[in-house]
């Protein structure tokens, strides 16, 4: 074969193999984008409402948003009081290691001065939180002021979710999107996000 | 009969290189006569992977990877399929023991330094088989979706997440849902299933293949290349098969 020959056969290669190349994002897209969450998998996971007027003050309850447990809190005026006995024990008490949504709102963390939302999953290792309200000393903290107390591995968080220091868990609860209208509480959506 | 059945076989033989791949690679491959019990777990980690792979489709049959039966169709297995317990535990306790041979295996790489010129690929692919089974073995402890199959799940696929910026969208792509559901099972059967199986079967053929080009190593030093026989098959070995894999049979 001719060198010219060899040059240009060289030149058809590179250039059926970068068309071809080309073709190789389109080809592959169908292939990642069928691993995205299914309309179906959308819809099981769409955003919750609830009527919170009718909580006691004090009184935290548990909803299911994505299988996961979200907890809401209906504080007293005394226990937001009270967030100022704890203060020096916290790791992160303005949330400025993780996105916090709602950030320096209300000392709540959310969107309502009086309710606070947040993921019932601790940050260590997923367990389930247990509420303890009361300012009383505890087996796990002898100046207990009130929190949340993971019974897995003894991490702390106190009555708005934020985590102790010295604790395995790393950062504070997470605060998911929420809004409220009037007393409705939707959970998984806000609009001015 | 048998003569049909002979001139069968040449037939195929003729136009699919059959004896020449079985002797080339397994019967006739010479390995030194002398390597010692260091060099049986390559040959132990093959027979494993073949049991992974039998009991591994025995157990599909009676599986099922929806979110609403994946773990009652254990359940199932465990107690009403005849000898289903006994596949399973031969699927899980081969996956620990793939596991221990290989440890094996790789520390003999270290302790004779097989990994070293002109065998630096063989190391390679064998690097890559380890992290592909670790895969593998991931995917499959997830698909009983019990609490220690979601949890396991949960932790490794939020390693996902530590990953600065696209951590948490590639968290939710890869589990296809906001938690671990029958959505995350269903993909990861068909990985721990066929996906990575074809992988590993691969990576195994190349590693081999790469280093029968090579020739193994052998710890007397000695170069069994040097003294050839009339056929320049080395006279200091012994073929692959059936000395070696019976050898590692027993
Ligand atoms: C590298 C080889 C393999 C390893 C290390 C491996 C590992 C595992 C593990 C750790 C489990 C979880 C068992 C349990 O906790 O009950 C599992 C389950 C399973 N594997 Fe594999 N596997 C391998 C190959 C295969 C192959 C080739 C197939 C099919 C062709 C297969 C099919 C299954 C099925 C259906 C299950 C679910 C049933 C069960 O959990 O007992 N596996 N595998
Ligand atoms: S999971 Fe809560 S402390 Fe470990």
């Amino acid at each position: 074969m001719q060198d010219k020959d060899k040059t240009r056969r060289k030149v058809l290669i590179g250039l059926t193999s970068a068309v071809g190349l080309s073709g190789l994002p389109f080809a592959a897209t169908p292939f990642i984008a069928a691993w995205n969450p299914s309309a179906k998998a959308k819809a099981a996971g769409a955003p919750v409402k609830l009527d919170v007027s009718k909580m006691q003050f004090g009184q935290q309850i548990q909803v299911s948003w994505r299988k996961q447990p979200v907890f809401i809190i209906r504080h007293t005026k005394e226990s937001l009081a009270s967030l100022e006995l704890s203060l020096s024990k916290l790791a992160d008490p303005n949330s400025d290691l993780i996105s916090e949504p709602y950030k320096g709102l209300f000392p709540t963390r959310s969107k309502s001065s009086e309710y606070s939302v947040m993921s019932g999953v601790c940050t260590h290792l997923g367990c389930a939180p247990k509420y303890f309200p009361e300012v009383e000393p505890k087996s796990w903290d002898a100046t207990w002021s009130g929190g949340f107390f993971c019974p897995c591995h003894g991490s702390m968080f106190d009555i708005v979710g934020r985590v102790f220091k010295g604790v395995p868990a790393p950062t504070n609860l997470i605060v998911p999107p929420h809004m409220f209208d009037g007393s409705i509480l939707t959970i998984g959506e806000d609009k001015e996000l | 009969m048998s003569e049909i059945a002979g001139k069968l076989f040449s037939w195929v033989n003729d136009r699919l290189p059959i004896v020449n791949t079985f002797e080339r690679h397994l019967s006739k491959h010479p390995v030194p006569s002398k390597v010692n019990f260091w060099y049986l777990f390559g040959a132990l980690a093959s027979v494993v992977l073949i049991i992974q792979i039998v009991s591994g489709i025995w157990l599909i049959m009676p599986y099922s990877n929806t979110e609403e039966e994946a773990f009652s169709s254990i359940e199932y297995i465990m107690r009403d399929v005849d000898y289903g317990w006994v596949i399973r535990y031969i699927h899980t306790t081969g996956a620990s023991m793939f596991f221990a041979v290989v440890y094996l295996h790789m520390f003999r790489g270290l302790l004779y330094g097989s990994y070293q010129k002109p065998k630096e690929l063989v190391w390679i692919f064998g690097c890559t088989i380890y992290l592909a089974m670790m895969a593998e073995g991931f995917l499959g402890y997830v698909l009983p979706y019990g609490q220690m199959s979601y949890w396991g799940a949960q932790v490794i696929i939020s390693l996902f997440g530590a990953i600065p910026y696209i951590g948490e969208s590639l968290e939710l792509w890869v589990r296809g849902d906001y938690y671990i559901s029958g959505i995350t099972v269903s993909r990861f059967f068909a990985l721990h299933v066929v996906a990575l199986p074809l992988v590993l079967i691969a990576l195994v053929f190349l590693h081999l293949v790469a280093l029968h080009e090579v020739g193994a190593g052998n710890p007397e030093g000695v170069d069994i290349e040097e003294f050839l026989d009339d056929d320049g098959v080395p006279l200091d070995s012994v073929p692959f098969f059936p000395y070696k894999v019976l050898n590692a049979l027993v």
